[in-house]
C-alpha cells in the first residue's frame, strides 16, 4: 500500500514537471506542440520516472498490464523454479538453460500450488499482504492503530500543550493549604469525639498529611474542641499525645501553640474561655511530656506575645506550680465527668457533689457541678442518691435542704420529669433493703415525698407508685388486741 | 406521662400542622421540601406567638427542633425586597452558627433569603464583604457579631427580630458581656425570642432584661426513652466474628427495616463492602459523604427501597425512621450517651423495638456499665429472635 502512495505521488510531480517542462517549452518554442500527451514521452528519456516503464505507448493502462505479465513469469520462474536470483537478468538465463532445471520440472499449473503471489490479472505480482492491503479498502483489522498518527497544528482542535512533545507528565500531590486541611480534618476530629479511637484518627491523619501541615494538627484539633465540652477538651488532650511521636513532633507541636497564641485575639471573640482552655492544654502538654517545660516557664519571645496570649501562658504557668507531689492532677485538668468515665466514677462524683452541697448549701454550685458531668441521662442516679442520704441522714434539716435542691433542678430544666421518676421508682424498688438499715426509713419517706409534692415537682406517677407500708403497727395482730407496753421489761 | 410530656406554657393556642398556621406559599415550600412534615411540640405552641411580635421564651431540650421554630418565624417576618440586616441570631458556637444557617437557608430557599454566617478567622474578609453587600439574616457568636459591629461593616438599625439560642449554653461559655453590648446596639422595639434547654437563674435573669411581657413555652419532655425496647447482646467472642454473626441475623434484618451502627466510618465502609461481597444487600451512610448522597440513601431508607442501612453515630440523630424496628450496635458506642440516641425513639413515635448489641469478651464491662447508667436491663438474645422484631 505504501509503496502504491509513493508511487502514484511520484508520478503525479513527475507529471507536474513535465507540465512546467512544456509550458517553458511552449514559452520558447510557441506552437511547436499543440498535442498535450506527447511530452511525457520526451521525458522518460530524462529518467524523472524511475519505474522502468516498457516500450514507449501512450496508453497507460495498456502498459501496466504488460508489464506486470512479465514480472509475474518472471518471478514464477524465480520462486518455483530455482528459487535464487530477482532481477530480469537470471529470469532470461533461466529461459535461456531449461535443460538445467529438468529435475525441478513442475507443470506451470502446479508452479501456482502455495504460491503466495496474487493471481489476478492486476497488481505487479508481488506477495499478497494478507488480503487487506489496497487502495480504497478498509485495511486489515486492528491496522488503524498502526497508522502514524498525523498532527494538524491548523487544527482549531490542536492542543499545542499536550501534542507538544517537550511535555513531560508527572504524577504531582498538590499541596493542601491549610483551610483545606482545617477542612478535611474537621470531619475526622468530630467522630473521634464519637468513638474514642486515637489509633484511627492518626491513620486517617496520614491520608492527608503533608510535610508543612504537621504543625497545623495540634492548631486545628484544639481550635475545633474550644467549640465542644471540656470532655471532648480531655479527648484532644489525649489524642495529641497519643499523636506525639506518631504523625507530629515536638516541634510540631510547640509551632502548633505558637499558632494558636498568635491566634487568641480571634479565638477569644467566639470562646471568651479561649485564654484559659489553651493554657490547660499547654499544661496538659507539658504533664504528657509533649513540649519541654521551659515553652512556659522561659518562653522566648515573651514580649511579642498578645495579652491573650500571657493570660494563657500565666495560666499554664501556675497549674504548673500547683505540683502537689507530680503532675498527676494535671490528667484531670478538664474535670472528672464526661460520658466517657466508668460509671462508677461518675457515681463517685455526684454523691461528692450532693455532700458538698449539704455542707455549703450552694445550690447554684451543685448546678454547675452537675452540669459538668454532661451526663444528663443519668441524672437519674443524682435523684436516687439524694434521697437516700435524706433517709440515711435522719435531719429535718437534709430533708429540707435536698427539697429544695431537687426542686431547683427540676424548676431550671436541668432533671427532667422522666429522670426524676426513674430516680424515685428506683428508690422505690429498693425501699425493702433500706429499711434493714434505716428502720425509720418509711416513715421518712413519706414525709419527704409529701415535702416535694408540696413544692410542686413531682408527677403524679411518683405519688401513686409510693409503697404504702409506712405505717408503724402499735398493736400486732398475734397479741390478741393488747397494746405493747411502753418500756421493754427487763430480764429478770 | 402524656407522650407530649409536661407542658407548661402561656399560650394556648397549638397548631397540629404548618398549613394552618398562615404562613407565605414559600415558606411552606421550604418546610415540607427540608422534609418536616408535622409541627414538632415546640414548634405547635412557639412558633405563632414568634410570628405574632411578641417576645418568646421556650425551653425545649436540644433536637427538638428549636432552631427550626425560630429560623420559621424569622422568614415569615422578614422582607427580602429590602436588603438590610432584619433579624440577628445569637449562638453558643461557631460550628452551632453554621448550623442554623443552613437550616435558615434551606427553609428559605424559595424565598431567596440571604443568610450569613460569621465565621471570623481567615474568612474575615469573606464575612465582611457579605455583611456590606447585605443580607435579611446574620448568625454569629456574641463576640463575632460585636466585632463585626465594632468595625463598623454590621449595620444593625433595621433589625427587627434577635434570637438568642441556646442561651443557657452561651452564659456559662462566659458571653454574658457581650451579649448585653450586642443587645445595646438594636433599636428599641426589637422581638426577642430566647431559646435554652435550661432555665438556670442567669438565664432569666436576662430575659427579664431584654424582654417585655414574654410568652414563655416549656416543654419539659424526655427525648428519648429506652421504655417498650427490648435490649439484647449477643456475645461473639472476637472482633472477627461479628461478621459471620451479622450474615446469621440478615434474614431476621431484612423482615423489617434496620440500623446498624459502627464506631468509624472506615468500619462502615469495611462491612458494606464485607457484606455485599457476601451478596447481602445493605446500604451506607456515613459524614464523609456529600450532603446530596446521604438525602438520596435517606430518601431509599425511608420510601423502603432499601431495607438495611450500616451508619455511624454522627448521623444517628438525623435518622427518625419510623419503621425502623431493630437495630444492632456492630460496636458498642463508646460514648454512653451515644446509646440512646442510637436505640431510643421519641415518644411520639413511642413503638416496640428491638436492639441487639454484638459484644467482645474485652465489651462485657462496657455493657454493664450501660445497663447500670440507663437503669435498664439487656440480656441475652434468645434463639427465637424473628419472632420478636
Amino acid at each position: 500500500m505504501e509503496y502504491e502512495v509513493k508511487h502514484e505521488s511520484r508520478r503525479q510531480s513527475a507529471d507536474k514537471e513535465v507540465f512546467f517542462d512544456n509550458s517553458s517549452e511552449l514559452v520558447k518554442n510557441g506552437h511547436e506542440n499543440p498535442n498535450g500527451k506527447e511530452p511525457s514521452s520526451f521525458n522518460i528519456g530524462d529518467g524523472v520516472i524511475k519505474k522502468p516503464l516498457p516500450i514507449n505507448d501512450n496508453h497507460h493502462d495498456r502498459v501496466k498490464k504488460k508489464a506486470k505479465r512479465l514480472t509475474r513469469l518472471n518471478s514464477r520462474g524465480n520462486s518455483v523454479g530455482n528459487g535464487v536470483g530477482t532481477n530480469t537478468s537470471s529470469s532470461t538465463e533461466e529461459n535461456g538453460l531449461p535443460i538445467n532445471n529438468v529435475n525441478n520440472y513442475v507443470v506451470p499449473q502446479r508452479r501456482w500450488k502455495n504460491s503466495r503471489r496474487s493471481r489476478n490479472s492486476y497488481g505487479r505480482g508481488l506477495p499478497k499482504k494478507g488480503g487487506a492491503g489496497g487502495k480504497g479498502v478498509w485495511g486489515k483489522l486492528g491496522s488503524e492503530l498502526l497508522e502514524v498518527e498525523y498532527e494538524d497544528h491548523n487544527d482549531p482542535n490542536y492542543d499545542s500543550e499536550t501534542n507538544d512533545r517537550n511535555i513531560e507528565l508527572r504524577e504531582v500531590i498538590p499541596e493542601l493549604s491549610p483551610e483545606d486541611f482545617f477542612k478535611m480534618s474537621e470531619p475526622i476530629i468530630l467522630e473521634y469525639y464519637e468513638h474514642g479511637d486515637t489509633h484511627e484518627v492518626a491513620v486517617l491523619l496520614d491520608e492527608i498529611l503533608t510535610g508543612q501541615l504537621r504543625p497545623y494538627v495540634t492548631a486545628v484539633a484544639i481550635e475545633i474542641s474550644m467549640d465542644h465540652k471540656d470532655s471532648h477538651r480531655e479527648m484532644t488532650s489525649v489524642l495529641l499525645s497519643d499523636l506525639y511521636g506518631r504523625v507530629i513532633t515536638g516541634k510540631d507541636f510547640t509551632k502548633g501553640f505558637d499558632m494558636l497564641l498568635e491566634n487568641l485575639p480571634d479565638l477569644q471573640l467566639d470562646t471568651p474561655e479561649a485564654p484559659t482552655i489553651l493554657g490547660n492544654y499547654l499544661a496538659r502538654a507539658v504533664a504528657d511530656d509533649c513540649i519541654p517545660p521551659k515553652y512556659i516557664t522561659k518562653p522566648e519571645d515573651l514580649e511579642a506575645l498578645n495579652e491573650y496570649g500571657l493570660t494563657a501562658i500565666k495560666r499554664a504557668d501556675t497549674l504548673l506550680h500547683l505540683k502537689q507531689g507530680s503532675l498527676a492532677h494535671l490528667d484531670n485538668v478538664w474535670g472528672m465527668g464526661g460520658p466517657l468515665r466508668p460509671v462508677k466514677c461518675i457515681t463517685k462524683q455526684m454523691a461528692l457533689l450532693l455532700q458538698e452541697y449539704l455542707s455549703s448549701r450552694d445550690i447554684q454550685e451543685a448546678h454547675r457541678c452537675l452540669r459538668d458531668l454532661e451526663v444528663p441521662h443519668y441524672y437519674h442516679e443524682l435523684v436516687y442518691e439524694a434521697i437516700v442520704m435524706t433517709l440515711e441522714s435522719l435531719s429535718q434539716n437534709t430533708e429540707d435542704a435536698m427539697c429544695e435542691l431537687l426542686m431547683s433542678l427540676e424548676k431550671t430544666c436541668i432533671i427532667s420529669p422522666a429522670m426524676f421518676e426513674q430516680g424515685f421508682q428506683r428508690l422505690f424498688e429498693d425501699m425493702a433493703d433500706i429499711v434493714l438499715d434505716v428502720p425509720l426509713a418509711y416513715i421518712i419517706l413519706d414525709r419527704f415525698v409529701e415535702k416535694c409534692s408540696l413544692a410542686g415537682f413531682l408527677t403524679d406517677k411518683i405519688i401513686k407508685n409510693m409503697p404504702s407500708r409506712g405505717r408503724k403497727r402499735f398493736v400486732s395482730e398475734g397479741d390478741g388486741g393488747h397494746i405493747k407496753p411502753q418500756t421493754i421489761p427487763i430480764r429478770d | 406521662m402524656d407522650p407530649e410530656g409536661v407542658i407548661e406554657s402561656t399560650w394556648d393556642e397549638v397548631f397540629d400542622n404548618f398549613d394552618d398556621m398562615n404562613l407565605k406559599q414559600e415558606l411552606l415550600r421550604g418546610i415540607y421540601g427540608y422534609g418536616f412534615e408535622k409541627p414538632s411540640a415546640i414548634q405547635q405552641r412557639a412558633i405563632i406567638p414568634c410570628v405574632r411580635g411578641r417576645d418568646v421564651i421556650a425551653q425545649a431540650q436540644s433536637g427538638t427542633g428549636k432552631t427550626a421554630t425560630f429560623s420559621i418565624a424569622i422568614l415569615q417576618q422578614i422582607d427580602t425586597s429590602i436588603r438590610d440586616c432584619q433579624a440577628l441570631i445569637l449562638a453558643p458556637t461557631r460550628e452551632l452558627a453554621t448550623q442554623i444557617q443552613r437550616v435558615v437557608v434551606a427553609l428559605g430557599e424559595y424565598m431567596k433569603a440571604q443568610c450569613h454566617a460569621c465565621i471570623g478567622g481567615t474568612n474575615v474578609r469573606e464575612d465582611v464583604r457579605k455583611l456590606e453587600n447585605g443580607c435579611h439574616i446574620v448568625v454569629g457568636t456574641p463576640g463575632r457579631v460585636y466585632d463585626m459591629i465594632n468595625r463598623k461593616v454590621f449595620r444593625t438599625n433595621s433589625i427587627k427580630l434577635f434570637v438568642l439560642d441556646e442561651a443557657d449554653e452561651m452564659l456559662s461559655r462566659g458571653f454574658k458581656d457581650q451579649i448585653q453590648d450586642v443587645f445595646r446596639m438594636l433599636p428599641n422595639d426589637v422581638q426577642v425570642i430566647l431559646l435554652s434547654a435550661t432555665m438556670p437563674p442567669d438565664v432569666l435573669e436576662v430575659s427579664q432584661c431584654f424582654m417585655r411581657e414574654p410568652v414563655s413555652i416549656l416543654v419539659k419532655k424526655e427525648e428519648l426513652t429506652l421504655e417498650g425496647i427490648k435490649q439484647f447482646y449477643v456475645n461473639v467472642k472476637q472482633e472477627n466474628w461479628k461478621l459471620g454473626t451479622l450474615c446469621d441475623l440478615y434474614d431476621t434484618l431484612s423482615i423489617t427495616q434496620s440500623v446498624i451502627f459502627c464506631n468509624t466510618r472506615r468500619k462502615v465502609d469495611q462491612l458494606t463492602q464485607e457484606m455485599t461481597a457476601n451478596n447481602f444487600t445493605v446500604s451506607a451512610m456515613h459524614g464523609d459523604m456529600e450532603q446530596r448522597d446521604r438525602e438520596v440513601i435517606m430518601k431509599q431508607f425511608r420510601s423502603g427501597s432499601s431495607r438495611v442501612l450500616i451508619t455511624t453515630d454522627l448521623l444517628a440523630r438525623g435518622i427518625d425512621v419510623q419503621q425502623v424496628s431493630l437495630v444492632i450496635n456492630f460496636d458498642l458506642p463508646s460514648n454512653r450517651e451515644n446509646y440512646i440516641h442510637r436505640i431510643g425513639r421519641g415518644g411520639r413515635f413511642g413503638r416496640k423495638g428491638v436492639a441487639i448489641n454484638f459484644i467482645t469478651d474485652d465489651d462485657k464491662r462496657t455493657l454493664k456499665d450501660i445497663e447500670q447508667f440507663y437503669h435498664t436491663t439487656i440480656d441475652e438474645m434468645p434463639a427465637n429472635i424473628a419472632d420478636l422484631v
